[in-house]
């Protein structure tokens, strides 16, 4: 499913909905999406009070949002993000392994030699640092640098992995909202920078698709929201738009 | 292999639950749930007093690139949590069920065992 750009808190709504739809009637969704304007997704549980300007973000046009799921920080903006939300079936750490794989086959079908970070790979601290600093074990990578950000949560029988692919580089806005003077972090591998041309959000979804397809026995059906998702995900919004959920931590 | 103690009761969701004889029980996650998620790098837990039921979320667990919500295994009022894990999270991963102990729970009914797991059926459930 491809669903048009929408608000941080919509976005993250719709994707918390879908978990809840996939606990309920163990259907998997992959969906492709893209945001309203700017926005910084704030992990889970990372540290956010006092070290972003929520003023300054304002007046560059920038929202933020904190995700349900782990990891860092993201700047969302010249890029796709990508939600897998299914029922855990097998083991728990095999569906982060799968869904890797599944990017890296969609983003060799575009032409990049992509590939997942090693076991080896230092484990990154929960932290300000930008999400794209690193690659964590079993991440997308390509050239050696982090091109995919993703991260997951479970929740009672149902798992929902969401994720950012790069098409250029806006990471460095999150140094631009930051109080405290921060380094630019490495610039992480894009898509543009890989191919030499930026691929647009439509063809970076059809080649996610196809690499689903190419996984499964039979053809993806296409997801047409219900009427009880989509209840879920307005009551969610609220949620994701309320300070105290963004500035917990 | 996920080490599995006779001598604890078990959740489906992977807590493990220590029964003590004063009516208090220990709480964590097993071995095999510290495995499955890798390097735990921050634990959320509720404060003294907070009160839960069988089921219940009492927390999250983050490892590397998941986050796992935590139930109850019991119902019963929270008397202690463990504080080193503030900084120390990694204890969950080294010693579940010693230094990584979540939280004592005071078990509202300390008869009522519905729901948990035996070590052997708990063993059958994740194929160790």
């Amino acid at each position: 499913m491809v669903t048009p750009p929408v608000s941080a808190a919509e976005n993250m709504a719709v994707d918390h909905a879908l978990l809840r739809r996939a606990r309920k009637t163990g259907e998997s969704v992959l969906r492709v999406y893209s945001w309203r304007e700017p926005t910084v997704s704030l992990g889970r549980n990372q540290p956010a009070q006092g070290a972003y300007d929520a003023e300054r973000a304002k007046e560059l046009g920038v929202s933020i949002v904190r995700r349900p799921t782990g990891g860092r920080a993201v700047v969302h903006w010249r890029e796709v993000t990508y939600s897998v939300t299914a029922p855990i079936r097998g083991r728990l750490s095999e569906s982060y392994v799968a869904t890797n794989r599944l990017l890296v086959n969609a983003l060799q079908r575009l032409g990049v030699d992509a590939d997942l970070a090693g076991d080896q790979t230092p484990i990154p601290k929960l932290s300000t640092s930008p999400c794209f600093d690193a690659a964590a074990p079993g991440e997308v990578v390509a050239r050696g640098r982090k091109l995919v950000g993703s991260a997951q949560w479970r929740e009672d029988g149902a798992t929902m992995q969401h994720g950012s692919i790069l098409i250029d580089d806006d990471q460095p806005l999150l140094a631009a909202i930051a109080t405290q003077p921060t380094p630019l972090p490495a610039a992480p591998a894009t898509l543009h920078t890989l191919l030499g041309r930026a691929p647009g959000p439509d063809a970076i979804a059809a080649a996610l698709h196809d690499a689903l397809d190419a996984t499964l026995s039979a053809p993806a059906e296409p997801f047409t929201f219900d009427t009880e998702t989509c209840r879920e995900a307005a009551v969610l919004r609220a949620h994701y738009e309320a300070d105290a959920w963004t500035w917990r931590r | 292999m996920a080490v599995i103690p006779d001598d604890l009761l078990y959740t489906a969701d992977h807590e493990y639950i220590q029964l003590g004889r004063d009516g208090v029980a220990q709480i964590g996650i097993t071995d095999y749930a510290q495995q499955e998620l890798g390097d735990i790098v921050y634990v959320e837990l509720p404060k003294v007093g907070a009160k839960f039921q069988a089921h219940d979320v009492f927390g999250t667990v983050e490892a590397v690139k998941a986050v796992s919500e935590l139930f109850s295994p019991i119902a019963g009022e929270v008397v202690e949590i463990n504080t080193r894990l503030d900084k120390e999270p990694a204890l969950i991963n080294s010693d579940p069920y010693g230094a990584g102990w979540m939280l004592k729970l005071r078990v509202a009914d300390p008869k009522n065992r519905e729901g948990l797991l035996t070590a052997a059926q708990y063993a059958e459930r994740v194929g160790a």
